[in-house]
C-alpha cells in the first residue's frame, strides 16, 4: 500500500460507509488524490514529492474523514456518542441512588447497563467498522433500547419523588434511541437518489415498520412483566423474548424491502409483526 | 493516537469505572435484610403481654412487650440467617411455641421450636428439613397442632412459589409422638386454631374462593361458614381469621374499599358464629391483617401494614375495641443491641 492508499484508508476509517459505498469512495478519494499528484509532477516536482504535496493539499485523514461522515450520514455518529455515554452516565448515577439512597444495589444491572452503553461508545469510536455492519449495530441498538425500557418498568415502580428525574433521563434517552434506529435503518438501505416521494414514502416505511417493531417490543415487555409480577424470575420469562428475536430475524430482510416497495411494506410489517407476537403466544396458551 | 489505542484505552476505563463502583458497592453500609416488626403476634393468657418477631437485617427475633406498649424484651435471638416466627401461648402462659425459619438454596424450612416463656429455654420438637409454617395449644395443653406444608413449589407459569399440600398434624406433648390429623394435601392452610372446648379445628383454607373451615376431631365433618357482608372485591378475599376465647366470634380480615390506585384496602371484620353477620370493626384505611382477640376483654391487636403493596412491608400493632369505637398504636421500644 502507497503513501496516497494509506492516506485514503485512514480517512474511511472515520466514515460510517458499507462495503460496496466504501469501495467506490475509495476509488474516487485515490483518483482524486493521483490528479493531484500528476498535476504536482507536472509542475516538476518528484513522484514521493508529488505524493506528499498532494496529501497535504487533499487535507487531513481526521478532518476529510469527519467531514464525509457528516455529509452522508449527519449526525450519526454525534448521535451513537450521545446515547452511549448518556448510558454509561446513568449507569453510575442510577447505580449510586440504588446504592446509598434505596440501599438495594444490583451489580449485574450495573454491569449489563455499563456493557450496553460502553458497545454503543464502542460503535461510535469504530465508526468505519459498524459501517459494514449496519443490521449488527441496529441489533444492537434495538437490545440497548429494549434493556433501557426493562429499567423503565423497573423503575416507576419506586417512590416518584425520588426517581422523576431519572423516569425524565430515560425517557429522552430512549427518544435519542429511537431517532438513532430509525436514521440508521434509513441510511442503511435507502438508495440516495431516489426521487423525493420515493423518499418520502421510504420514510413512512421505516417509521411505521419501526413502530410495529416497538409495539411487538412493548407487548412482549408487559408480557414479561407480568409473569415476574405472577412467578418472580424463572425459565419461562426467557419465552417472553421470542416474538422479540422473531421480529429481529424478519426486520433483517424487511430493512431492505422497505427501501424498494416501501408502501407494501407496511402491510407486511404490520403482518409479520402480529404473527411475531400472536403465534408464540397462542402456541403458549395451547400448550 | 491510533484507533487501536483508543479501543485500548477506552475499554481499560470501563473496566477500572466497574471495579471501582463494585468495590464501592462491596464497602457501603448496605442492610442485608428486612428490618421491622414481624406480622403475627400472640397474647398472653392473662393478657399482660404480647408477643412478637422483630427483623433486625432479615432475621426475626422474638421479643415481649407489655400489652399497653412500653420496653420490649429479647426473648429468643436465632443464629444467623433464620428467624423466630408466628408465636402462639399455652393455656397456662407458661410456654410458647414458635416456628424457627430458614432457607437453603432458596427452599425455606420451618420447625417446631417450644420455650419457656419465663425461663427462655427452648428445644427444638421437630428436626430435619420440614416445612412447618404455624402451630397452637390445644385447650388443655397437652398437644400442638401445626400445619405442615409437603411442597415448595408453584403449581401454574403463573404463580409464584409457595409452600402447597398444607396438612395439620398433631404432637402429644407427653410423648412427642405426632399423628397426621388430615389427609388433604391442601393448596393452602393458614390461621389453625382450635375451639375452646377442643371438639374441633379452625383454620383457613382456599378452596375456589378464601374459606373459614371448621373442623370436627371427632369425625373430620367440616362446616364454612360463609360470612354475609359487603366485600368491595367480587369475591372475599379472606385472611387471617381469629376466634374469640369464648368460640363465638371470628374475626378477620377483607377488602373493605380501594384506594386511588385501586388497591385494595383490608379492614377488621367481625362475624358472628350464630347467625354468620359481618361488620367491620376498624377503619384505617390502610392494610389490617393477623387480628389477636384478648382472653378477657373485648379487645383485639391487629397488625397493620403502612406500606402494603410495596416493596417492604411496614407493620405496626394496634389496640382495636371489638365495637370498633377505639384504636391506639402500641409504640413500642426495640432495645438497641441487646444479645441473649
Amino acid at each position: 500500500m502507497n503513501r496516497m492508499e494509506k492516506h485514503i484508508q485512514q480517512v474511511l476509517q472515520e466514515t460510517q460507509c458499507a462495503a460496496e459505498e466504501r469501495e467506490e469512495l475509495e476509488e474516487e478519494l485515490l483518483t482524486h488524490l493521483q490528479e493531484l499528484k500528476q498535476s504536482y509532477i507536472a509542475q516538476g516536482e518528484s513522484e514521493t514529492k508529488a505524493e506528499k504535496l498532494a496529501i497535504v493539499q487533499f487535507g487531513g485523514s481526521k478532518l476529510i474523514g469527519r467531514g464525509l461522515q457528516e455529509s452522508m450520514y449527519p449526525w450519526q455518529r454525534g448521535l451513537l456518542y450521545i446515547i452511549g455515554i448518556a448510558s454509561l452516565l446513568f449507569g453510575v448515577l442510577f447505580h449510586l441512588y440504588t446504592l446509598y439512597v434505596l440501599q438495594e444495589p444490583s451489580i449485574g444491572w450495573l454491569a449489563i447497563q455499563l456493557t450496553a452503553g460502553a458497545f454503543i461508545t464502542l460503535a461510535a469510536i469504530n465508526i468505519a467498522f459498524i459501517g459494514k455492519h449496519p443490521y449488527f449495530l441496529h441489533v444492537m441498538g434495538m437490545l440497548h433500547l429494549i434493556w433501557h425500557a426493562i429499567t423503565y418498568l423497573f423503575i416507576q415502580g419506586m417512590p416518584m419523588n425520588q426517581v422523576f428525574l431519572f423516569l425524565v433521563y430515560l425517557i429522552l434517552l430512549i427518544g435519542f434511541q429511537l431517532v438513532f434506529l430509525f436514521r440508521n435503518s434509513y441510511f442503511s438501505s435507502a438508495a440516495p437518489n431516489e426521487d423525493a416521494r420515493k423518499r418520502w414514502e421510504i420514510k413512512i416505511g421505516y417509521t411505521l415498520n419501526l413502530v410495529f417493531g416497538m409495539a411487538v417490543i412493548a407487548i412482549a415487555l408487559f408480557f414479561l412483566w407480568g409473569l415476574l409480577l405472577f412467578t418472580g424470575w424463572s425459565m419461562m420469562a426467557l419465552y417472553a423474548f421470542i416474538p422479540i428475536l422473531v421480529w429481529f430475524v424478519f426486520y433483517k430482510y424487511q430493512m431492505k424491502f422497505i427501501a424498494r416497495k416501501p408502501v407494501v411494506s407496511i402491510l407486511t410489517g404490520l403482518l409479520f409483526s402480529a404473527l411475531a407476537v400472536a403465534v408464540p403466544y397462542a402456541i403458549l396458551v395451547i400448550v | 493516537m491510533t484507533l487501536k489505542m483508543k479501543n485500548i484505552l477506552f475499554i481499560s476505563g470501563m473496566l477500572i469505572l466497574f471495579l471501582l463502583l463494585w468495590s464501592v458497592t462491596l464497602f457501603a453500609d448496605v442492610p442485608k435484610g428486612f428490618t421491622g416488626y414481624g406480622e403475627t403476634t400472640a397474647i398472653s393468657p392473662d393478657d399482660e403481654t404480647l408477643v412478637f418477631s422483630y427483623y433486625h437485617d432479615g432475621d426475626a427475633s422474638l421479643y415481649a412487650v407489655p400489652v399497653d406498649g412500653g420496653e420490649a424484651t429479647l426473648l429468643a435471638q436465632p443464629e444467623e440467617g433464620t428467624s423466630y416466627v408466628n408465636p402462639a401461648f399455652s393455656p397456662d402462659g407458661d410456654m410458647i411455641v414458635f416456628i424457627k425459619q430458614w432457607q437453603e438454596e432458596e427452599q425455606p424450612y420451618g420447625e417446631l421450636m417450644l420455650m419457656g416463656a419465663a425461663s427462655g429455654e427452648k428445644r427444638a420438637l421437630t428436626s430435619g428439613y420440614n416445612l412447618i409454617t404455624e402451630a397452637v395449644f390445644s385447650p388443655d395443653g397437652g398437644s400442638l397442632y401445626f400445619l405442615q406444608a409437603g411442597v415448595f413449589q408453584n403449581y401454574s407459569d403463573i404463580a409464584r412459589e409457595r409452600p402447597h399440600d398444607f396438612d395439620i398434624h398433631r404432637m402429644d406433648l407427653h410423648t412427642y409422638e405426632t399423628e397426621q390429623v388430615t389427609n388433604k394435601k391442601a393448596y393452602d392452610m393458614s390461621s389453625l386454631a382450635v375451639t375452646p372446648d377442643g371438639e374441633e379445628l379452625m383454620y383457613r383454607s382456599y378452596e375456589d374462593s378464601d374459606r373459614i373451615i371448621f373442623m370436627s376431631m371427632e369425625n373430620n365433618r367440616e362446616t364454612s361458614p360463609v360470612p354475609i357482608f359487603d366485600v368491595a372485591s367480587e369475591a372475599p378475599i379472606l385472611s387471617s381469621p381469629a376466634l374469640s376465647s369464648d368460640g363465638e366470634q371470628v374475626i378477620f380480615s377483607d377488602v373493605a374499599s380501594k384506594d386511588e390506585n385501586g388497591t385494595f384496602i383490608y379492614e377488621g371484620f367481625r362475624m358472628d358464629l350464630d347467625n354468620y353477620e359481618a361488620e367491620q370493626i376498624t377503619n384505617f384505611q390502610e392494610h389490617v391483617t393477623e387480628p389477636v382477640f384478648f382472653h378477657h376483654s373485648d379487645r383485639l391487636i391487629v397488625t397493620v401494614d403502612k406500606q402494603f403493596a410495596q416493596r417492604e412491608s411496614d407493620y405496626q400493632y394496634w389496640e382495636v375495641s371489638l365495637d370498633g369505637t377505639e384504636q391506639r398504636r402500641l409504640h413500642i421500644e426495640i432495645p438497641e443491641g441487646e444479645e441473649l
